[in-house]
């Protein structure tokens, strides 16, 4: 398994999105208002994924990897997969502002084709992200002292909500939620206690 | 914004100058801006933003911090309002302006006939009956 980005994502207004660069991204998802969307907390359209996190917190670990086979998937929460187009090898994995068509906060570069997406979602309990960490004693760093801290921070604690992306070529013919419960519906928050 | 009613009626209240009663950034005043301006890149660096919100306390099984301004203005920088919504609402008026802002077509709002906003342009926020 090729780890191919380990570092933070911004999940602005607690969601972000997964696309293909030139895809025309998140033009052609619907909103988190319709009903379904925002139950399952996921929407998916081909070209472009848009995911709900838990946490109240912008900021989640979040590691990618290419993998030649099925990843397994018995220590995750829950494990969403999707079939995604990268025909212009670009992976886009950014927050809902700067998801532009053809850049993002998070640009990858892969080989151009077809590709599973699998979205592993790790201590997916609401209210369990870096709030509950040492952002209070944070706050008095300046703000690149912050940013590495908080880098570390969310790094070392696999404790909170952290999600990995497995990208393996080919297809499924399943998608969606392939393990865990509905968003929604919810983990109790009393499970990891 | 009014498929979003609570980030809605947040934005009235935050042009008015009220605010949730435990607001850390104060309540009442400052009065917050119609006019803001688009700041990405500031938003994306700005990981004090998410240290600054974090004694404003939410049930997290059902709401989210709303804030007005919202993050991506420059206008937001510790002087937002902040009040709890419905995740539903929060998520999805966050949604609305990120594709708006960025001249994505969003169901039932006028296509902002612009296109990609750069960040420094100045946007004003309305809210639609």
């Amino acid at each position: 398994m090729n780890r191919i980005f380990a570092g933070k994502i911004q999940a602005d207004h607690g969601q972000f999105l997964i696309y293909a660069a030139g895809s025309g991204a998140g033009e052609a998802l619907p909103d988190w208002t319709e009903e379904e969307h925002g139950e399952k907390g996921y929407m998916a359209n081909g070209s472009a994924i848009g995911l709900l996190v838990y946490g109240g917190t912008s900021l989640y670990w979040l590691e990618v990897y290419l993998h030649d086979n099925l990843p397994t998937f018995e220590e995750c929460d829950r494990v969403l997969a999707f079939n995604l187009e990268i025909a212009s090898g670009k992976l886009i994995i950014s927050d809902i502002f700067n998801a532009c068509s053809d850049e993002g906060a998070i640009n990858l570069l892969v080989e151009a084709g077809s590709y599973v997406v699998y979205i592993l979602g790790y201590n997916l309990v609401y209210g369990n992200d870096i709030y509950d960490g040492l952002f209070t004693e944070m706050y008095k760093l300046s703000a690149e002292e912050l940013d590495k801290e908080i880098d570390r921070e969310l790094e070392k604690r696999t404790d909170i909500e952290r999600y990995e992306i497995i990208l393996v070529s080919g297809k499924t013919q399943i998608e969606g939620a392939i393990k865990g419960e509905n968003y929604m519906g919810g983990i109790e928050p009393d499970r990891h206690q | 914004m009014s498929v979003h009613p609570q980030s809605a009626c947040h934005m009235v209240e935050a042009w008015a100058g009220a605010g949730s009663e435990n607001n850390p950034r104060g309540n009442y005043l400052p009065l917050r801006p119609h006019l803001v301006t688009i700041d990405r890149k500031g938003n994306e660096n700005d990981v004090r933003r998410n240290a600054s919100v974090a004694p404003f306390k939410c049930n997290s099984a059902i709401d989210d911090r709303d804030e007005y301004p919202l993050a991506v203005f420059e206008e937001n920088k510790k002087k937002a309002s902040i009040k709890c919504v419905k995740k539903k609402d929060n998520r999805g008026s966050g949604s609305q302006v990120g594709k708006q802002i960025n001249g994505q077509n969003f169901y039932g709002a006028t296509p902002n006939p612009y296109g990609y906003l750069e960040d420094g342009s100045v946007v004003e926020m309305v809210v639609r009956e």
